[in-house]
């Protein structure tokens, strides 16, 4: 992919995710994935869940889970505060998997409220994971094939 | 005077409580670094938070939302940071002090406690205080999950309309011999620090998606999440500060202690040795007096 590079921040509360030059990058924003090339107008946008994709300069393609948050472009800098992100290389499937059940069972099972919303958050964030990680090697999801 | 092994025994027992003060002291530095480790780590996040925050102050001077529009206020919330355990010098009983004074200045207010820490939780239930939710302190390598539950518990207190102010009593740690008692208002925000709070003053006007409601409404809660996650943190390095200190002071009094033993017991060495000298001094004498 060609294009004019620009800088790309990437923060969550566990520390710099991501710090580094890029040419383009996807996010989910609340209304629908969107992507960002160098010299975007200034802008804001809250995330939710789902899949970053980032163009590094070099050429390399990166993608991860990203588990809400916001995007801000200024001065052509951009900069993603995420509550939460993981490469979807690093996802642990079989641990998303049990997740899911789990919170399957915990919502099936629950009145609505607090601990059910809780549930129902985790099973998305499950899912997310499950999805990307499916995504990234097929053979994974087709039990006995090779 | 005590004998010989009355001191030998006490040294005894001053040796097995230094070895333990020493090693609660190391345990403690050990954890206060790790509470910093963690400070640092969430920096890079802080920093933009602010940041972001900072580049919608206009955005957030104009909006209402529950965390930013003030109530007539009937009932105020106290959050009071204390420790599980003890032996940290006075760091519970300023904190504890702080807020008691604090409860004496909203006088004639009805009030609520949220109590974090045994320590304060056993206090102020014991005097039949208003206690509402305690919860036990996080350790320095609680997961985030659990100081973001801590933040929501605080957070649906004030929403709920239980308490229409919600302050904050946390040590704020200068360095490791001082950390400082502090009452800070949570909620309502003040708008106005949260422009004042960044370090860079943009002032870029930002087109927002999907509308400034929304934004804010997710953007508001997670700055406050940030904020009671920095105060947890602040809190953990504070108390292991404390104890880092009291057990260094305990570990240097166990060794003046030893010295003196040590001198009462070579004093009583000693005189044990003259009477013994005495005795076969003046048997000698004796003996020799018969022939």
């Amino acid at each position: 992919m060609q294009g004019t590079p620009f800088h790309l921040e990437v923060v969550t509360p566990e520390g710099r995710f991501f710090d580094g030059e890029v040419i383009c990058v996807t996010a989910p924003g609340i209304l629908g994935s969107f992507g960002v090339l160098a010299n975007h107008a200034p802008f804001v946008s809250a995330l939710s869940l789902g899949e970053m994709k980032i163009h590094e300069a070099s050429g390399r393609e990166r993608d991860a889970a990203l588990f809400g948050g916001f995007f801000e472009v200024a001065g052509n800098r951009a900069v993603v505060v995420a509550d939460e992100a993981e490469w979807v290389e690093t996802i642990d499937l079989p641990r998303a998997e049990r997740a899911y059940q789990r919170a399957h069972e915990r919502v099936m099972e629950m009145f609505p409220g607090i601990d059910r919303e809780r549930a129902r958050r985790a099973l998305e964030r499950a899912r997310l994971r499950m999805r990307l990680a499916h995504h990234a090697s097929p053979a994974a999801s087709k039990p006995g094939a090779r | 005077m005590l004998t010989q092994k009355a001191i030998r025994r006490k040294i005894k027992v001053v040796r097995n409580i230094q070895k333990i003060t020493r090693a609660m002291k190391m345990v403690a530095t050990a954890k206060l670094k790790r509470a910093q480790e963690r400070v640092v780590q969430s920096r890079p996040y802080a920093i933009r938070m602010l940041e972001l925050v900072a580049s919608l102050a206009t955005l957030v001077e104009r909006a209402t939302h529950v965390y930013l529009t003030p109530r007539p206020i009937k009932t105020r919330g106290l959050v009071v940071i204390t420790s599980e355990k003890g032996l940290c010098g006075g760091y519970n009983g300023n904190l504890i002090r702080l807020a008691v004074s604090t409860l004496e200045s909203w006088a004639g207010t009805r009030y609520e406690l949220f109590t974090l820490g045994r320590k304060g939780t056993d206090f102020f239930r014991r005097r039949d205080y208003p206690v509402v939710k305690a919860l036990p302190f996080p350790g320095v390598n609680a997961r985030a999950a659990e100081l973001t539950g801590i933040a929501d518990a605080i957070s649906s207190w004030y929403v709920s309309g239980a308490v229409d102010e919600v302050f904050f009593v946390y040590a704020v740690f200068k360095n490791v011999v001082a950390q400082t008692p502090t009452v800070v208002r949570l909620l309502p925000i003040d708008p106005a620090s949260l422009r004042s709070q960044s370090t860079s003053k943009r002032a870029v006007d930002h087109e927002v998606e999907p509308d400034a409601e929304t934004v804010l409404s997710e953007l508001l809660p997670r700055y406050f999440r940030y904020q009671v996650h920095q105060y947890l943190l602040e809190a953990m390095a504070s108390e292991n500060g404390a104890r880092t200190t009291a057990m260094t002071a305990a570990t240097d009094n166990a060794d003046e202690l030893l010295e003196s033993l040590t001198l009462s017991y070579n004093k009583a060495r000693q005189w044990a040795i003259t009477t013994e000298l005495l005795d076969i001094v003046g048997g000698a004498e004796a003996l020799k007096n018969v022939h």
